[in-house]
């Protein structure tokens, strides 16, 4: 399953207060920041649902209440860049998307002048990245001649690089232009998608915290509940100050080593869905379930590690390292959402609570066993359509579960009958991806297990086992 | 059986539609979800996790009134004491939590926390027969 990547591109100053969307910003040039929204696509979109809006509806609104006057949205970090620089040309207002036609057009019309000036950084973060086989001068050397070539080729406009490809590419101006062209024109293909961009996240220096020094070494969780949970409620107020919702928190435990010096160990607590400590002041059961259960796996391993005496805990810092902005101008937009159904808020606060995930799934309008159902959202209210009677009765055939390792076995002869061939999605993977075809059968094997195998080609292998 | 039953409590037959949670106790075993939603089962109500340590893991889950049927596939340990903890906490909540085990109960050794046992079999024609050990059927 491939993700579906999201990149809004706008002009600020300074990223301290960008976390509107995400909590992965970066400073493209000194003005322009990129906003990484991919992990956070489904959040918002849940959200857009309860207002009635469609997600690019919702941030346009945001943006504009957050006074961000000229963004671009993009499946790519540099096409969103591009597409900034293009709507700056032009001076058209508000959030523009290469998702929608108009967005796509301003896209495609974008002059040399706003693409150079886009791809100028480019330069600079490959250098900073230490990108293998990057030369700084071999770089503006392969800009130059990219762009004598696009001048006496008389192409017009950077839309027209559509129709080159990778190869050519590299093979005519370097590697670097070779892969701005596959960041522009082929990010969306899974082979190499925007995995190598030189990408550098944002920290903001300016974080809540609050330390604790305890006046007698601690060692187990009963002993720290209680102090910690004291913290917590500490913090709750200066993210509250902030308008921020937490989704990860670090919390430094120093031990007291007795012998040697005293060591710190680094204990992550995160949330899943961005979560406010004010709300739940005096007992912060999720964010103490989720420090317990992190807690619980340092403490094993620190006792691995170490010989008894073991050293006791003398004082902790806990510090905001990811959390979501939420002006009260954006939050003003949700109060007369239609809000979730009672039992989605309860499962939401419950996998927050929880050390393992939560998993709901919805069946897809396909045969093959990989893609006839996908994972989702908790909270989504999206109205499920009935599966087609052909897909269900092939569903009746199949087994309850499936190995989560395919090991190959050896069959003399199927015990048991054919169900069904299954064909690979052969239109959109390469050959070489993997399988083209696939026998299914139910097959008892020596221990009377009731198995559900397949032959691809010569070879069996185990998929699932009924009952 | 309890595919139905599931289907029963997700649609809501008789009463208002309720949230059921499967607890995998198999780490080398997956959910095939589109199996278990061509038996009736509404996909929006039917959770699965995957844990072989459920009380450890899932305490939240018991303390919550959000799901109305819970079933632990195969879980590692459940000792007399969670076993009490658990039968409390489906009584406070109006619960079912059903507990599957991968052996034979006998009548040698009880369990007070449990309102029915049954021992599920497969004959050898391949039916499935069910005997009840206590409780009514």
């Amino acid at each position: 399953m491939t993700r579906r990547t999201s990149y809004i591109a706008l002009h600020a100053t300074d990223g301290a207060r960008l976390n509107i969307f995400s909590t992965e910003m970066m400073q493209w040039a000194p003005t322009v920041w990129l906003i990484d929204l991919t992990d956070f696509r489904s959040y918002w979109e849940r959200r857009a649902e309860q207002v009635g809006l469609t997600v690019l509806g919702l941030w346009r609104r945001i943006l504009l209440a957050a006074s961000f006057l000229q963004a671009a949205h993009s499946d790519s970090p540099l096409k969103a860049v591009v597409l900034l620089a293009a709507i700056g040309e032009r001076a058209i207002q508000g959030l523009l998307s290469t998702e929608q036609g108009w967005g796509m057009t301003v896209y495609d019309e974008a002059s040399w002048d706003a693409w150079w000036q886009a791809m100028t950084p480019l330069g600079d973060h490959y250098a900073t990245h230490r990108v293998r086989g990057f030369q700084r001068a071999r770089f503006a050397g392969d800009c130059h001649r990219f762009q004598l070539s696009m001048q006496r080729l008389n192409i017009a406009r950077p839309s027209a690089m559509r129709g080159f490809n990778y190869p050519a590419c590299k093979r005519r101006f370097g590697l670097a232009i070779a892969d701005i062209w596959r960041f522009l024109f082929n990010a969306h293909e899974g082979l190499f998608g925007n995995s190598d961009f030189p990408w550098t996240g944002f920290q903001n220096p300016e974080v809540p915290e609050v330390c604790r020094y305890l006046d007698f070494p601690a060692q187990q969780w009963d002993q720290i509940a209680g102090l910690l949970c004291e913290d917590f409620d500490r913090l709750a107020p200066l993210l509250r100050e902030r308008d921020e919702l937490v989704l990860d928190l670090e919390w430094e435990l120093t031990f007291d080593a007795m012998i040697n010096d005293s060591f710190v160990a680094l204990i992550s607590v995160g949330f899943r869905n961005p979560h406010d400590l004010s709300q739940d002041r005096g007992q912060q059961r999720a964010a103490l379930a989720q420090a317990e259960h992190s807690f619980g796996s340092v403490m094993a391993a620190l006792h691995e590690d170490l010989i008894a005496p073991y050293p006791g805990i003398i004082g902790w810092k806990i510090a905001v390292r990811k959390s979501l902005h939420s002006p009260a101008q954006s939050l003003s937009l949700f109060e007369s959402a239609v809000g979730e159904t009672a039992e989605q808020q309860e499962l939401c606060k419950l996998e927050n609570e929880l050390g393992v995930t939560l998993r709901s799934y919805v069946c897809t309008n396909d045969l093959s066993p990989e893609f006839s159902f996908r994972l989702r959202s908790l909270s989504e209210r999206e109205e499920i359509c009935a599966t087609p009677e052909s897909l269900n009765n092939a569903a009746l055939q199949r087994p309850l579960f499936t190995f989560v390792q395919r090991d190959a076995m050896r069959v003399k002869s199927v015990e048991g009958c054919f169900t069904e061939a299954v064909l690979s999605h052969w239109w959109d993977t390469p050959p070489s991806a993997g399988w083209l075809e696939r026998h299914y059968y139910r097959h008892r094997d020596s221990a009377g297990k009731l198995l559900w195998i397949y032959r691809q080609g010569e070879v069996f292998y185990r998929h699932g086992i009924f009952g | 059986m309890l595919l139905s039953w599931i289907a029963e409590v997700t649609e809501g037959r008789d009463q208002a539609p309720a949230m059921c949670l499967w607890v995998n106790g198999y780490s080398e075993l997956e959910i095939y979800p589109p199996a278990w939603f061509a038996h009736g089962i509404d996909p929006r109500r039917l959770i699965f996790v995957t844990s072989t340590q459920p009380l450890q893991e899932l305490r939240p889950v018991f303390l919550s009134a959000l799901f109305k049927l819970i079933i632990l596939d195969n879980p590692k340990q459940c000792y007399e004491t969670e076993c009490l903890f658990l039968s409390r906490q489906a009584r406070k909540h109006h619960q079912r939590i059903v507990v599957i085990r991968n052996h034979f109960l006998s009548n040698q050794r009880g369990n007070i926390a449990a309102a029915q046992r049954l021992n599920c079999t497969r004959e050898d024609n391949g039916r499935y027969s069910l005997q009840m050990i206590k409780g009514k059927p």
